[in-house]
């Protein structure tokens, strides 16, 4: 320890830590003779433009940013002395109202320069000739139907001189100017293929990515890596692994996702005895049974010939309440006396007891829509291999981020990317996965493999692993119907991915992808890649600490120059994230999938670890949905990781700050890049200590806000027509066209429409404001409930235009609500740390009293 | 002209009010229309805001031989109304007499009208059996049997079928549920039953039972602007755009417009 911080003073440059006025030196009154000597670099003998300007200007000190501030804006140009004053204390000395005013014609100036770029680039534009996006797109679409394109041997030559351009391209090395350039070339063909639409200038996108990407990790693999002393070593090869884990996932996510399928629904033969047997199981452990009601009630409504459709609730909590509904429900009622193997096991156990040709499962808190196996069951007829069909997770209520956040409906949340663009990927390459609920799987393939897989904790992905093993295909599509509630408190959300974590590192384990038989490369690839994705723990956080070991130690982990660092690594974010960007646009909106990932990290680093060296550990916990969060408040236990991590950034961006004015003024560029890594860091982080917020959650039953046709029924036998503002189980949100005042607990009949079939329920008004109205049922019947379902929730149309109003994905302003997410999230954190030492105060404050009496 | 016959085998099932509904909901669409009181009842005219029952009508002028539709009444919101006229047991029993040796006795005389193309004649009648309802079957190019949410309706079903066929066997028919109170399980179940029954021939959309109804007539004012917000003046909408789009769609009249 002494050794330690003997270690620290000697690097701050204090030689003798017990001699106070040294450190006062050190801090206070820098002198730039007692630190080290600045081992400048000089770019050869090239003639320097920086050079020249420092000495037109009189810039002394051309590393430092003051100096330059000093002569560009302050010293007028004839009063050019070439004394050596000291222009910090210079700067100290001005009165603070010129220091305002210079600060506020800095930024003016700023403004004008960004105004005049934005300018000339207008100007810019508007002589090029204009381009029809949407036409390149499609006659690049037409360009791939064309018989050209078909002949092996143009292929394989394509192919060859590829690999060679390839070659060729990633592992020239560059001078920075060279690099620069191919910097700008590859950044300027992507900002003009990102506008066009389509999966061929994606696919141009990845492979321009793909280069980038390629040419950094050459670079980084042999120019980059410090082999000096063993510590420095140690850091830079996790950082290289890191790289390496994210390369990766990034050249697999590109193969997994070039060619969404986005398989269409097929319609069913007009002869309904043709059509096959379906059981719909509803497996529940401890969900309340408002939760279960819907869906059973749901279910029961799916558009089916009723003798072929036989729904049943898997309780394996074995409620007496439950059996009851379901004798009054109508469905059948499964329980077993055990509860092995959690809901794999509680489904095996249901197939064993049923007959249907198709199972359809459903979580109990997953409303299908009426149309769902009319949309569903057509490619079962078509593909006689397809052993299992996946829908959407859809859910209604927002989730932990959206809700702590404020983002829900407007950014994508955190699934949509998988149903959204990754389960179409995978569908291309035959590789749909199984997701638990919202699908259908036919019975024969599926008792082939042994019923649900229960080696795992993630039975739904291993099953379908399993299916794909023997042959069997499985198909996706992207249509919402069904549609549930989200998890609906960070730490349930994080106990969730856990679970999903454990078990893909579980199958990755004990069943891998990449070996054994019956998979083809690409399915491989899918599979691959969806267990690796949730090995990001550990390389995120390395992410989050990186530049540390520079800003603490001064440990230099990437040996390379920082502008060069910055010439290579550029291209390869910018491509990347310009590609993800256009394949991910509306699925995941940029820079979000670091918030979503930084929440996570720490908590999947253990389970995943525990899970690949010993597999059988670990047990199923099940995910609490549809509670309710009485009072905002701030989770402390959760968010102690992105509390420590902050605070050790927050430490570095002050020692970094340190560096750049004081102590390592030699490499202001290392310094530099370092700290807006610390910064892009803090602000990740500060949206995670946000999404730590947990905001009020009243609400029992989530509030669908859609706007369908409703009557009132007044008891004068008058009526009004109004639309929804939002449904719940329970009552209506609604709008109509003139102020009505309506007294609180007034008796009216609501009607909502089916297709064309009106239901009337009764209700009372609970509140009346203007020309909005709430009403709230009033005591409905089973059937009624059954009625009210089938209007709202289970319309086949009810989820389909969801993400109709969601922001298109532009990187910057991405990146900017993530910083403002960011500042917010500090800001919450500081009252809650104010809250807290009010309250620890308080308490003391009591005891005291106690002690006292 | 596209003219439609208003029947119903049932009594009490608001013809009349559907018919007034019907025809101002027209006329507010700009479409020209003409309504042809053909019940001795005597009732639209009030309906459609005539502050009295009115005395002169087809009735009186056949019986002192003036042209058909000489005493035609024209209200604000531009509706044409032929009245019945008063009438008594006698003349009653002359018109009668008349009409079942005439069975085309309406038809000719709607030929004779002067009337714009595109136009519509609604013709309200008594309910079956009757020589009037016959009379307007005859003349009509589409034939509106009205419903009301009971056994009853449900019973005479075949009954407006029937006599159709007897009278006018080409021409089209389609029912419209007309007083539905859908807070009623019963009557709801009722409409189930209808809609199984009559399939694409029952409108989609039932006109409730509304208070609105009685009110614009109390206040002599027009639904739609006294209640344009009310859930029949949305089913009022709805039927016409659904006659219109549909039943009233392929017809020679309509087709001129």
């Amino acid at each position: 320890m002494r050794h330690f911080l003997l270690w620290v003073t000697r690097r701050l440059g204090v030689f003798r830590p017990n001699q106070s006025s040294l450190w006062l030196k050190r801090f206070w009154l820098p002198k730039a003779g007692e630190l080290a000597e600045p081992a400048r670099l000089e770019l050869g003998s090239r003639p320097d433009p920086l050079a020249w300007l420092a000495k037109e200007l009189g810039v002394i000190d051309r590393y430092s940013v003051w100096q330059w501030v000093l002569y560009l804006f302050i010293y007028p140009p004839d009063n050019v002395t070439h004394t050596k004053i000291a222009s910090k204390s210079t700067f100290l000395a001005l009165p603070i109202q010129i220091i305002g005013l210079l600060f506020s014609m800095l930024v003016r100036i700023a403004l004008a320069g960004v105004q005049a770029l934005r300018w000339f680039w207008q100007r810019l534009l508007s002589f090029l000739p204009a381009v029809n996006n949407e036409a390149v797109g499609r006659r690049l679409e037409g360009w791939l139907e064309t018989p050209t394109f078909r002949k092996p041997w143009l292929i394989w030559l394509l192919v060859l001189c590829s690999i060679f351009f390839f070659w060729l391209v990633v592992t020239t090395p560059f001078t920075w100017l060279g690099q620069l350039l191919f910097l700008v070339c590859l950044w300027g063909a992507a900002l003009f293929m990102r506008r066009i639409p389509g999966n061929l200038p994606a696919l141009i996108l990845i492979t321009l990515s793909v280069l980038a990407s390629c040419r950094y990790g050459w670079w980084r693999l042999t120019q980059t890596i410090p082999l000096d002393s063993g510590w420095e070593t140690f850091l830079a090869i996790s950082l290289l692994l890191a790289e390496i884990y994210t390369w990766i996932v990034l050249l697999l996510g590109y193969v997994q996702n070039a060619w969404p399928l986005k398989r269409q629904t097929l319609s069913l033969p007009a002869d309904t005895s043709l059509w096959p047997t379906v059981d719909v199981f509803i497996p529940t452990y401890n969900e309340p049974l408002k939760v279960l009601e819907p869906t059973v009630l749901a279910a029961k409504g799916i558009d089916w010939p009723s003798d072929k459709l036989n729904i049943y609730i898997l309780d394996d909590g074995r409620r007496d309440e439950f059996r009851r509904f379901a004798e009054e429900a109508g469905v059948g009622y499964i329980i077993r006396p055990d509860n092995l193997h959690a809901k794999a096991g509680n489904l095996n156990h249901a197939l064993k007891l049923t007959h249907g040709e198709y199972v359809a499962i459903f979580d109990c808190d997953h409303l299908p829509t009426s149309s769902f196996l009319q949309l569903t069951m057509g490619w079962f007829f078509k593909d006689k291999r397809c052993a299992m069909l996946q829908t959407p997770h859809h859910f209604f209520s927002p989730d932990t981020f959206e809700r702590n956040l404020g983002t829900f409906r407007r950014v994508p949340n955190e699934g949509a990317l998988f149903y959204g663009l990754v389960q179409d990927g995978n569908d291309f390459w035959n590789a749909t996965f199984f997701c638990g609920s919202c699908a259908v799987l036919r019975r024969g393939p599926l008792e082939e493999v042994g019923g649900v897989a229960v080696e795992t904790v993630t039975e739904d992905a291993h099953t379908a692993l399993k299916l794909h093993r023997l042959g069997y295909t499985t198909a996706y599509i992207n249509i919402p119907l069904a549609a549930g509630l989200a998890t609906e408190s960070l730490s349930s959300h994080i106990g969730q991915r856990i679970r999903w974590a454990r078990g893909m590192a579980q199958i990755f384990r004990i069943d891998n992808p990449f070996i054994g038989k019956g998979l083809s490369f690409f399915q491989r690839i899918c599979y691959g890649n969806a267990m690796l994705h949730f090995f990001y723990g550990i390389p995120r956080l390395i992410f989050l600490t990186a530049p540390l070991t520079y800003l603490y130690f001064e440990v230099h982990i990437i040996s390379a120059a920082a502008a060069m660092l910055a010439l290579y690594v550029l291209p390869h974010m910018l491509q990347a994230n310009l590609a993800n960007s256009h394949i991910q646009g509306p699925h995941r909106h940029s820079f979000w999938a670091e918030v979503y990932e930084s929440v996570l990290a720490w908590y999947i680093i253990l389970p995943t670890a525990v899970a690949v060296f010993n597999p059988g550990a670990g047990k199923f916990n099940v995910t609490a949905k549809g509670g309710l969060i009485e009072k905002s408040f701030f989770d402390w236990t959760i968010s102690k990781p992105y509390i420590v991590l902050a605070t050790l950034n927050i430490v570095g961006l002050s020692i970094g700050l340190g560096r750049l004015f004081f102590w390592n003024t030699f490499e202001t560029g290392t310094v530099l890049l370092n700290l807006s890594w610390t910064i892009y860091n803090l602000l990740i982080l500060g949206a995670a200590i946000g999404v730590a917020t947990e905001a009020r959650q009243v609400r029992v039953s989530h509030r669908v806000s859609a706007n369908l046709l409703v009557a009132l029924h007044f008891k004068d036998g008058s009526t009004k027509m109004c639309r929804t503002e939002d449904y719940s189980m329970t009552g209506l949100g609604l709008m109509l066209d003139q102020e009505l005042k309506l007294p609180v607990k007034e008796r009216v009949w609501v009607s909502l429409w089916n297709d064309e079939v009106e239901f009337a329920f009764p209700a009372r008004v609970i509140a009346s404001h203007g020309n909005k109205l709430g009403v709230q049922f009033d005591n409905l019947s089973i059937e009624q409930e059954a009625n009210f379902v089938q209007c709202t929730f289970a319309r086949p149309d009810a989820w389909s235009n969801w993400s109709d109003e969601q922001d298109v994905d532009h990187p910057l302003n991405s990146l900017k609500e993530i910083a403002i997410f960011g500042f917010k999230g500090y800001r919450s954190l500081w009252r809650n740390l104010g809250k807290g030492f009010a309250r620890q105060h308080q308490s003391l404050r009591g005891w005291l009293g106690r002690q006292m009496i | 002209m596209f003219k439609i016959a208003i029947v119903s085998a049932a009594g009490g099932v608001g013809r009349s009010t559907l018919t007034a509904s019907l025809a101002t909901l027209l006329s507010q669409r700009k479409i020209a229309v003409l309504t042809v009181d053909f019940d001795p009842q005597n009732s639209l005219s009030t309906l459609l805001g005539s502050d009295e029952v009115s005395l002169g009508g087809l009735l009186p002028d056949f019986l002192t031989g003036k042209e058909f539709g000489m005493s035609a009444l024209v209200n604000s919101n531009e509706v044409a109304c032929l009245p019945f006229g008063r009438s008594n047991e006698v003349s009653l029993v002359t018109f009668e007499q008349h009409l079942r040796t005439e069975p085309e006795w309406l038809k000719q005389c709607i030929v004779q009208i002067n009337y714009p193309p595109g136009a519509f004649l609604l013709m309200d009648t008594p309910r079956l059996p009757s020589p009037y309802a016959r009379q307007a079957m005859v003349a009509a190019d589409l034939v509106i049997a009205v419903l009301a949410p009971d056994a009853r309706s449900l019973a005479l079903l075949p009954a407006v079928e029937a006599a159709l066929t007897r009278c006018n066997p080409g021409c089209q028919l389609i029912y419209v549920m007309n007083g539905l109170d859908s807070t009623r399980a019963l009557q709801s179940d009722l409409l189930a039953q209808f809609r199984s029954a009559l399939q694409m021939r029952l409108s989609p959309y039932p006109i409730h039972r509304d208070e609105a109804i009685p009110r614009a007539v109390a206040n002599w004012a027009n639904l739609q602007s006294l209640s344009p917000d009310s859930l029949v003046a949305h089913d009022l909408n709805g039927l016409l755009s659904w006659l219109l789009a549909g039943p009233a769609s392929n017809l020679d009249g309509r087709a001129k417009i």
